[in-house]
């Protein structure tokens, strides 16, 4: 899904919009979304769908798809603040909480509102292209150089992976679950010595084109447009005037 | 005599597991010549490239450059590497950058070319090349042929005088190595040196200007391709098969007469032109 996503991303409509405008709409909107009260959570929720299918015209099938994800994990989470256990007279009592019902909705609300500003970027933006950008916030070379090598690979060893287990299978080796666990830890091991037989051929090839300590990348081609980062910020604060207007309301 | 390069003396390259890769290699790469680099599997071809392009210095022996032996301090591999560029064989070895232009221009950028540069010339290789529009794609999601032609345009992007290719065509269909070979000449034909190691001996005979014959990691010989490759005895104990061009000229009684049968194309005029002489007799 993961992979998906990201595959996604590289024929997002939006990806030649420079990855701090995004950054800067879903970021803000995700600083919000932790402490904004619950009217605000939906309003946050519904702007980035909304940008998201009309803007960013993510497919709602797969915007819908890659949010369900989250939801599973939440819903579970919160269901267990609807239960309460007792124990009045020696044996557990299993009871609804009505208590935890509005607690249940405001984590539901927060997490989605969260997770969609998360999806909405990881949806429109490459991680190849706003990876080299932490550069310019100070992120430590050594950190983002092991990002970016990290991500590289990450494809080359699940390519790797997917023929192991090809080849495996086409010599019967999954056919029992004894046989499933020795192939498993044969494939585990084999991809273990291949890494590291690929790490350094890798910086063979790196030192071939004159690699020197850090990996330079290009920055990206356009640069941020300022008015759209504001107009960003200018929703955002919007959102979160709103969101606190409504915190005498019932339920907030 | 015609200008060197670049000159192995006597190379030897043992590895640190003990494995002896190189024993007493010797060659002398021309400027502006195509140079085929044969041998079995085995028989040191990547371990010499390597010693080449000063990724590995060779236990004893000399590499020069332009008559003059080589330094191993960053700056004299900097110098090195931006005359001598090395495409290895499997492109996943090479392919650092996420996205293909991020790629092609982490070599200028190593140079120390500016962002605006790097990029201009990263284009450029792009187009001449005819993959402008792979610039934006992720670099894992390419086939092998075009991971190929990637890690090959990330080195040209450095425009160094001599390309070395460890098996450029290997793994790839006719339509992909016909592109390969169409953009080796192209850059050739630009002054640029190329080395490259192939077991295509069809394609060697073919392609190269002088070809060298490599065996247990010793050159056994080194000359014009057509001379090379008629040598039976070296080919054997090399365990290379000779090209079907030539068995087949041989056969048909044409090669040493006249114009040497080097392609399909040659073999096929002399074959209808002895059939016209035929007919008419």
């Amino acid at each position: 899904m993961v992979h998906l996503m990201d595959c996604y991303a590289y024929t997002s409509r939006w990806r030649h919009r420079h990855p701090a405008e995004k950054a800067a709409f879903a970021g803000g909107l995700l600083l919000l979304s932790f402490f904004i009260p619950l009217a605000g959570l939906l309003l946050i929720l519904l702007t980035v769908s909304l940008v998201a299918l009309l803007g960013a015209r993510i497919p709602s099938l797969l915007y819908g798809r890659v949010m369900t994800i989250p939801m599973a994990f939440i819903l579970i989470g919160a269901s267990s603040l609807l239960v309460t256990l007792s124990y009045p007279s020696n044996h557990l009592h299993i009871g609804f909480a009505e208590a935890g019902i509005l607690p249940a909705i405001h984590l539901v609300a927060r997490a989605m509102a969260a997770a969609s500003c998360l999806i909405f970027f990881s949806l429109t933006t490459p991680t190849a292209d706003w990876m080299p950008l932490l550069r310019k916030f100070y992120v430590p070379a050594v950190v983002v150089d092991l990002m970016l090598m990290t991500y590289r690979l990450l494809f080359v060893f699940a390519e790797r992976l997917s023929t192991l287990q090809h080849a495996q299978a086409a010599r019967l080796g999954n056919l029992t679950f004894r046989s499933r666990i020795r192939t498993t830890g044969l494939i585990g091991a084999n991809l273990f010595i291949r890494s590291l037989d690929r790490a350094r051929r890798i910086e063979l090839g790196m030192e071939s084109r004159c690699y020197n300590g850090e990996i330079p990348c290009l920055p990206f081609e356009r640069k941020p447009s300022l008015p759209v980062i504001f107009g960003a910020l200018i929703l955002c604060l919007v959102i979160a005037g709103f969101g606190f207007l409504t915190k005498r309301w019932p339920y907030a | 005599m015609p200008d060197c390069i670049l000159e192995a003396r006597d190379l030897h390259y043992r590895y640190p597991c003990g494995k002896v890769a190189l024993s007493g290699l010797n060659l002398r790469v021309t400027a502006g010549r195509k140079l085929a680099v044969l041998g079995a599997n085995g028989s040191g071809k990547t371990t010499l490239f390597l010693c080449l392009n000063g990724t590995y210095k060779p236990t004893t022996g000399t590499v020069l450059l332009n008559g003059k032996p080589t330094g191993y301090t960053r700056t004299d591999l900097l110098a090195w590497r931006k005359q001598v560029g090395l495409v290895f064989q499997d492109p996943d070895d090479q392919i650092v950058g996420g996205t293909v232009i991020q790629d092609i221009a982490f070599g200028p950028l190593n140079l120390g070319h500016s962002h605006e540069e790097a990029r201009r010339i990263a284009m450029e290789t792009m187009d001449r090349i005819g993959i402008a529009d792979f610039a934006e794609r992720p670099a894992h999601e390419l086939s092998h042929g075009e991971r190929k032609i990637i890690a090959m345009a990330g080195i040209l992007a450095m425009k160094p005088k001599l390309v070395i290719l460890d098996e450029p065509t290997a793994g790839l269909d006719p339509s992909w190595t016909e592109r390969i070979i169409e953009l080796l000449n192209a850059i050739h034909q630009n002054g640029t040196t190329v080395v490259l190691s192939t077991h295509n001996m069809d394609f060697a005979y073919e392609w190269a200007d002088e070809a060298v014959i490599l065996a247990r990691g010793a050159t056994l010989c080194l000359g014009p391709v057509g001379e090379v490759l008629a040598r039976d005895e070296e080919m054997r104990s090399a365990r290379l098969y000779p090209p079907l061009l030539l068995q087949t000229a041989r056969y048909l009684g044409l090669a040493g007469d006249g114009a040497p049968v080097r392609s399909r194309r040659q073999l096929l005029d002399r074959l209808s032109k002895s059939k016209i002489k035929n007919t008419e007799s």
